[in-house]
């Protein structure tokens, strides 16, 4: 497991990147694109835990690799 | 073995035990090193030995289908292992140690003979059992009622209280597992109470800055359990 390579969700807020420090070890981008996907699937799901989509719609997850190179974004709003 | 002082414990459970109490459970009170990750019972399995916790945190964690939560917490207010108070050997809920510490342990079958030989004892830990039992339904007044920024502020209360610091070694992936949320969620929420002054985040651990800032953003779902925790100690 530790020799996947390490993804990184950040959060694009308001023109505010809210930085992942840890990150996930993932096989690649696709299995990265899924993972950013289930999450949103879950904050749609579970709106008494994570929101109203009213109040995270318009944020954006920037996903980078290791060494900070930003892999793609992925807007929150993809999931509705 | 040097013979245990009382008065040297930190555990609030053997310090509030009468000393004649005390002295008839403490030959059977061995002090053990509490790992980060150390599963003290395991889902499903005897459990052999209960825990008077002297430092440390420890973690009582629902194993579901869709990952793990945690469900109730401890520290020196309490006892790992309330199954053998309650007269059964097993539970399919884990207890693992989430900040590093120390313990008072004692075999299962010695804490039932104590308990069998003394009233006093089986009060006192009844109490505690009665006491984790309000926090289980503060959670779950906390689960229904806040969301995951409220639920974070709770939970670092919780575990401010128990670790008598305000650098608490916790990373966000733990967070995730403790909250049940999603890592980014932990994150977002992080960077919101940072935000409005009440916790400094930096990698791996939260700095605790305004305790009274984040008890108004737990609202009513924290502060009860905690008040009825030591009105329930110390009763006799």
């Amino acid at each position: 497991m530790s020799d996947l390579p390490r993804f990184f969700f950040h959060t694009r807020r308001n023109g505010v990147l809210i930085r992942d420090e840890e990150g996930d070890a993932l096989p690649d981008l696709p299995a990265a694109l899924a993972l950013a996907q289930d999450i949103l699937s879950d904050m749609l799901r579970l709106p008494h835990v994570y929101g109203q989509p009213r109040e995270w719609q318009k944020d954006v997850f920037v996903i980078t690799d290791q060494t900070g190179n930003v892999l793609t974004e992925v807007p929150y709003a993809s999931v509705l | 073995m040097p013979q245990l002082q009382q008065s040297a414990l930190r555990n609030h459970i053997l310090t509030r035990l009468s000393p004649e109490t005390f002295e008839q459970l403490a030959p059977a009170l061995s002090p053990v090193r509490l790992a980060l990750r150390d599963r003290l019972i395991a889902a499903h399995e005897p459990i052999e030995h209960a825990y008077f916790i002297e430092t440390g945190l420890c973690s009582l964690i629902a194993n579901t289908a869709e990952g793990r939560i945690e469900i109730g917490l401890g520290g020196s207010e309490g006892l790992v292992g309330t199954p053998l108070v309650l007269g059964t050997d097993r539970t399919p809920h884990t207890a693992m140690i989430q900040a590093e510490g120390t313990a008072l342990r004692i075999e299962a079958s010695a804490l039932r003979t104590a308990l069998n030989d003394s009233v006093s004892l089986r009060a006192m830990l009844g109490r505690y059992v009665q006491s984790l039992i309000v926090q289980v339904g503060q959670t779950v007044y906390a689960n229904i009622d806040l969301n995951i920024e409220g639920r974070l502020a709770r939970w670092i209360l919780m575990v401010h209280d128990r670790l008598h610091s305000d650098d608490l070694p916790l990373t966000h992936e733990f967070l995730s597992l403790m909250l049940g949320v999603r890592r980014p969620g932990v994150t977002t929420a992080t960077h919101v109470l940072e935000g409005a002054g009440m916790i400094k985040a930096k990698r791996g651990r939260i700095i605790v800055l305004d305790r009274e800032k984040l008890m108004e953003l737990a609202g009513d779902t924290y502060g009860p359990a905690e008040a009825e925790g030591d009105r329930l100690m110390a009763e006799t």
